[in-house]
């Protein structure tokens, strides 16, 4: 996976050419025809087959509306298989005229100039405006803190989904608004049912992934930081008491403390959703994405609840996809249409349907399509789970986010890497700090160069 | 006579009781994912995987077949897998036979010097020509097109090919070449006439080993093609990996029907593999 994300890399390299050359020769600004944009756009995503399904309708409405206007689908079924793809396609100087990514790796295109800025076209839209969003995902893509890069169509915040019956069972309160740390920690160890001793829990208190998305909240909860500047970082900044303490914490939770968490053995036996879907797992710690595939769920009442809040008071943190527009698409007013639908109240009301995403307009994220799952043609008012969708939408103040540096992908990985050791076999976390630091230095450096803005 | 001859049945049967104790397990090893993949595809949807090898489930969910159907337009992926692999099987035949032809009757010298830039060639990691390839093809108006994919049959598909054929007309005694020659046959008669005919088991070799090329490959289609409606079959498989792990039996079943043409494909050549060991085929020369 590493060999084509370097690959991918070194291809990103030629986009510096091309779109130098294509500033030079860009044709000025053209002034809008009266009778709207026409011509052919190409959008570039990815998804399973239910997301591709949600977006295809969206294209389909949009050119019912817009019958000028052809929408040239380019659907990639992985994530890292679409980073891939799009990467040779800019390289290659064909890029997709609007594409959909992720804050965190949005900034490689971002920093060679591969976008087309959306904050003046959105300053001009009739129909949308700057307040209509959610402002934690808007603030994510305007790159370096600059002008607005890509619309943002999602807010899918990290929670805890946890399995009522054997909340009940455990004669644990049900997690509440404003739960603390050492309730969380509690719950976790008194749901971690070991019945025969043999150091295999046949329930866990809790499953979650390791990984710097995971770790960062309780890293904020602390009172520490995971980079010096958010806009312009140089370094990681872990080594602090405050950081230290929410790693501890984290780590704590795993089975080199409370051990109420799978061991990476059972966690290869059997992924965590599996695990929390069989009534394996009290308590998972996930995106909005797991909706649809929890929904699935017939044995057992469920419902999620915010992140426990920790010393310096309640955080969570940011999962946002966006609509980008690519700096050398021909038509940018028809693609600039289709975005400009796309994100709002109809796109996004179709995207809420599938269940895998808390909706970046407010109009959208407070409407019964997210917060009752309201599937078009189903019973109005009858609900899916989870109940309380509405936890999504209040955890949204207190969401932070992570940088979106070129090279920030890397960075994660070199977190990654040292702090899932940590977390599953006992290497101390000076250790993992250390080569945490030392390995994501080069990375930070080269972002600082890459920058051309 | 007839003592000796139980005597020998039964040394036989000690033998291959042997054999058959050694081979079992190995052959265990590569049966037991297919077997794992086709009774996870009958598992019902909607549960989590099972933590053991689980034997046919309770009840059988046959509808997991249609389903995958139902679900995405396999005719239509399956079509252009089997246009893809339908042109470049061949064209990988003829032009790897051709260049090994060839590179066989030039003297040694030479003949050293391209196969040593044939495993060259080979060195080269697919990831590095990607781009090049891609600039190529948008170049030629090859993006999006069945086309793109087949590109590298014209090629030979790969130099390994070439040096298969390669080595397999080096063992034909240079004078029967010669000799066609001198009785007025041209390159290409004896091309058809003398080294195909003798190069059998190499061409069904390299027909399989192409075909699990084409069939399999998914960066290929993954970069050079855009239009959904124009993907192969893995594209399918990697839509049905995107489903929720307890929808996986989908993606299974998905996997044994795309695996399904290259194990017909391998069982159907198999006895030209087994030939060999008889001493008719190339490797018993």
């Amino acid at each position: 996976m590493s060999g084509t994300r370097i690959w991918s890399r070194v291809m990103l390299l030629a986009v510096v050419l091309a779109t130098g050359v294509g500033a030079v020769v860009a044709p000025a600004v053209r002034v809008r025809a009266q009778d709207g944009p026409s011509g052919e756009i190409s959008f570039a995503f990815w998804g399973d087959p239910a997301e591709e399904a949600a977006y295809t309708r969206v294209a389909e409405e949009f050119e019912a509306a817009n019958p000028d206007i052809d929408v040239e689908l380019v659907y990639t079924p992985g994530q890292n298989d679409y980073q891939t793809k799009i990467a040779t396609d800019f390289a290659g100087g064909n890029p997709p005229d609007v594409f959909l990514i992720n804050y965190r790796r949005y900034g490689q295109y971002a920093a060679r100039g591969a976008l087309e800025p959306l904050g003046p076209r959105l300053d001009a839209s009739a129909t949308l405006n700057d307040d209509d969003f959610y402002a934690p995902p808007m603030e994510a893509f305007r790159y370096r803190g600059g002008e607005l890069s890509c619309i943002p169509q999602n807010v899918s915040s990290l929670v805890v989904y946890y399995n009522q019956d054997l909340f009940a069972q455990a004669g644990v309160d049900e997690p509440e608004a404003g739960w603390t740390w050492d309730q969380f920690a509690a719950a976790a160890e008194a749901l971690t049912v070991d019945e025969d001793n043999d150091g295999i829990a046949e329930t866990y208190g809790l499953a979650v992934d390791p990984s710097m998305i995971r770790y960062a909240p309780f890293i904020w909860g602390a009172g520490g930081e995971i980079v010096d500047d958010l806009d312009a970082p140089t370094t990681l900044t872990l080594d602090t008491p405050e950081a230290r303490a929410g790693i501890e914490f984290f780590i704590n939770l795993g089975h080199t403390g409370i051990g109420a968490v799978p061991t990476e053995a059972e966690l290869l036996s059997e992924d965590d959703e599996s695990r929390f879907m069989r009534g394996g797992a009290a308590m998972l710690l996930q995106s909005r994405r797991v909706v649809p595939t929890l929904r699935e769920i017939e044995g057992f009442a469920w419902d999620v609840a915010p992140l426990p809040v920790g010393p310096a008071g309640p955080v969570g943190i940011l999962h946002s996809d966006a609509f980008c527009l690519a700096a050398e698409a021909e038509n940018k007013d028809a693609a600039w249409a289709f975005i400009e639908y796309a994100v709002g109240v109809k796109g996004q009301t179709i995207l809420a349907e599938t269940g895998r995403t808390v909706p970046s307009l407010k109009a959208v994220a407070e409407s019964d399509a997210f917060l009752k799952g309201n599937a078009l043609g189903g019973e109005l008012g009858v609900g899916l789970p989870p109940a309380n969708s509405r936890v999504f939408l209040d955890t949204i103040p207190d969401i932070r986010r992570v940088p979106s540096i070129s090279t920030w992908p890397e960075i994660e990985e070199a977190f990654n890497t040292a702090f899932q050791r940590a977390f599953y076999i006992e290497i101390d976390v000076d250790g993992a700090l250390d080569v945490s630091t030392f390995r994501s230095r080069e990375a930070f450096q080269r972002a600082a160069e890459e920058d051309q803005t | 006579m007839r003592r000796g001859g139980r005597e020998m049945g039964v040394r036989a049967w000690v033998d291959r009781s042997w054999r058959h104790a050694i081979l079992l397990p190995l052959v265990a090893v590569f049966v037991l994912p297919l077997v794992w993949m086709t009774t996870t595809s009958l598992r019902e949807t909607g549960k989590p995987l099972p933590r053991t090898l689980e034997w046919v489930g309770d009840p059988v969910a046959w509808s997991n077949y249609p389903a995958v159907f139902d679900l995405l337009p396999l005719w239509r992926f399956a079509a252009n897998s089997a246009f893809v692999v339908a042109v470049a099987v061949p064209l990988t035949i003829l032009v790897a036979s051709w260049a090994g032809f060839a590179m066989a009757q030039l003297p040694r010298e030479w003949r050293l010097r391209l196969t040593l830039l044939s495993f060259g060639v080979q060195m080269v990691p697919l990831t590095a020509v990607w781009l090049t390839r891609f600039v190529l093809f948008k170049q030629l108006g090859l993006i999006d097109t069945p086309w793109a994919l087949i590109a590298p049959a014209v090629m030979g598909s790969s130099p390994f090919y070439v040096l298969l054929f390669l080595w397999t007309f080096l063992r034909v005694p240079r004078e029967v070449f010669e000799s066609a020659r001198l009785d007025g046959a041209n390159p290409l008669r004896v091309w058809v006439g003398i080294a195909m005919p003798l190069a059998r088991p190499t061409i069904i070799a390299v027909s399989v080993l192409a075909f699990v090329l084409y069939w399999s490959s998914f960066v290929d289609p993954l970069v050079y093609i855009r239009s959904t409606d124009r993907q192969t079959l893995p594209f399918a498989l990697q839509m049905l990996f995107q489903l929720d792990r307890s929808n996986w039996p989908l993606l299974m079943a998905g996997a044994v029907l795309v695996t399904g043409p290259v194990v017909l494909v391998f069982l159907l050549a198999q006895r030209y593999f087994l030939q060999e060991f008889r001493g008719q085929g190339f490797l018993g020369r």
